[in-house]
């Protein structure tokens, strides 16, 4: 039609600046300043030697800073239902098996990979890859838009759908992201921004679909 | 090997540096029911297990006996994530501390403190909530006219934008947008409010949009106009008016009586050069047609944008 809509995008990205003295309206879903990633890395290793020695407070700590990195794994290969148990599921591997890790500084790969083998054999054995169980309780609209976007994400190779899940469900930055898994911040900004092209045609896509079927 | 392109450059996605990418944030906000959510410990399960049965046998009891109204698509935020999806009606009120409340496919919402909002579902196709008073900042994501605050002296209609609403319980407030553009009505009065723009609201309707950084010399002279909306007031405001304050006298064109509209078209013509098929004299006569290629003269985008929404001209 002519004299198409404003890009929104454009729109709201051209001027996002702060008004003096008022809260910018989006700063409280912005991370708070954190401690350097190697600072966060080197407690860790702390917390994993200690927990290697029996400390379970050491290992608590693990679960909370880990947890959402697992969760987010799983996203990728179980439905959200799902997800909680195989984070439990992983721990409790992972604490019976810790003594085993012979580098503290491994954890989070480690942990990691122990997560993708779990949820790729529990996939096979349930055969499950959509999201429609009849069983759950009733969805909400939040829920079913949050269910629609993630069969996108989970549709893009796994080297973009899982940094992606994880920055954008668990809402881990980049930096916290590589840290974890033992990637280089390099290659996970590469791969978040290649899968986020990918994801935005397709989201994109979704919607032409849409307007096409409703002509 | 390294990507230099846009892309590689959304510090937002990163992370969150940078200008906030408006698609991410409502990505994030639409995946979040998603996000893991820690897990009580195992005595806590316990612990609470037959208190958990009884409360829920207690809702159960209110839901068949009470019969609650419909829910609506906002959500409140409480703490540790969880989310209340309010009902229609439903009022949410504060005091010293903001709330936040989310619409899948819509927006989000902060009501900050000592305001008062309620939430009215659906009106024809958009969304609605009241603020009853107070103050509330919205980020909206959903289409053009898809949400909107109804106000005691106007309504706000969202066409996409970040932007923050005062008003107390006689309807006398403001409208600031830092972000896109929102449309106040009242009955035939419209106004149109860019981003980076304010308009003020009273209890007969909106005001006159204005820059603000317009010079300090016009808003007051606008300030003026709009307490008495007398020839003298109107005079020093068209006098001030530079340039980038033409969107505010076409607005005196668009709603003036003929006497304001002449000498605001007049005005109008010296600060906007008008298309060369545009007359002055068709322009102070509000002529629709002219009220379009004046505003299309503003470079603000074409008048083709509004007619998707709607417009009284």
């Amino acid at each position: 039609m002519p004299g198409s809509l404003p890009s929104r995008k454009t729109a709201m990205q051209s001027t996002l600046t702060a008004t003096t003295g008022l809260e910018h309206p989006l700063a409280v879903d912005r991370m708070h300043p954190t401690p350097a990633m190697d600072t966060l890395l080197a407690q860790d290793e702390a917390l994993v030697l200690a927990a290697q020695s029996g400390d379970g407070a050491a290992f608590d700590k693990l679960h909370e800073r880990y947890a959402r990195l697992i969760h987010g794994i799983a996203l990728v290969y179980l439905s959200h239902t799902d997800a909680p148990d195989l984070v439990q599921d992983v721990f409790l591997a992972a604490f019976q098996k810790i003594r085993e890790l012979k580098s503290a500084r491994a954890f989070g790969p480690w942990l990691a990979s122990i997560a993708r083998r779990r949820a790729v054999d529990l996939l096979r054995t349930r055969k499950t890859t959509v999201e429609l169980p009849d069983h759950l309780p009733v969805r909400d609209r939040r829920t079913d838009e949050a269910l629609a976007v993630l069969a996108a994400l989970r549709e893009l190779p796994q080297c973009y759908s899982e940094p992606l899940i994880l920055r954008l469900v668990e809402g881990m930055t980049g930096p916290e992201i590589a840290a974890q898994i033992g990637m280089t911040p390099d290659s996970v900004r590469v791969n978040l921004h290649r899968g986020m092209k990918l994801l935005r045609k397709r989201l994109e896509g979704g919607e032409a679909c849409k307007n096409e079927t409703t002509k | 090997m390294q990507e230099r392109d846009d892309e590689m450059k959304n510090d937002y996605l990163w992370d969150r540096g940078g200008p906030v990418d408006m698609e991410l944030f409502a990505l994030e906000r639409t995946l979040k029911p998603l996000r893991h959510r820690p897990r009580p410990s195992r005595w806590k399960h316990v612990a609470w297990g037959a208190v958990g049965v009884v409360a829920a046998a207690a809702i159960l009891l209110c839901v068949i006996f009470l019969r609650p109204a419909e829910e609506s698509l906002w959500a409140l935020e409480q703490n540790k994530g969880e989310a209340r999806v309010l009902r229609k009606g439903e009022r949410v009120q504060t005091s010293n501390a903001e709330l936040d409340l989310e619409a899948p496919g819509v927006g989000w919402l902060r009501l900050e403190p000592n305001s008062g909002l309620r939430v009215l579902g659906e009106r024809g196709e958009t969304e609605r909530v009241a603020l009853e008073y107070g103050s509330l900042r919205a980020v909206i994501w959903g289409p053009p006219a898809k949400f909107g605050v109804e106000l005691p002296s106007a309504t706000a209609v969202d066409l996409g934008c970040i932007y923050r609403l005062e008003s107390n319980r006689n309807g006398n407030g403001s409208l600031s947008v830092e972000v896109g553009w929102v449309a106040l009505q009242k009955d035939q009065v419209e106004a149109f409010i860019p981003h980076g723009a304010s308009c003020t609201l009273r209890r007969n309707g909106p005001g006159l949009p204005v820059y603000d950084d317009s010079a300090e010399e016009f808003r007051q002279a606008v300030r003026d106009y709009e307490v008495k909306e007398a020839t003298a007031q109107l005079q020093a405001l068209l006098q001030a008016a530079s340039p980038r304050d033409a969107i505010t006298v076409w607005h005196i064109v668009q709603r003036g009586n003929a006497d304001a509209r002449r000498m605001a078209a007049t005005r109008f013509a010296e600060l906007t050069p008008l298309p060369a098929d545009v007359k002055v004299t068709d322009l102070a006569r509000a002529e629709s047609t002219a009220l379009d290629r004046a505003w299309d003269a503003l470079d603000l985008g074409s008048t083709d944008w509004w007619r998707t929404w709607k417009q009284n001209w």
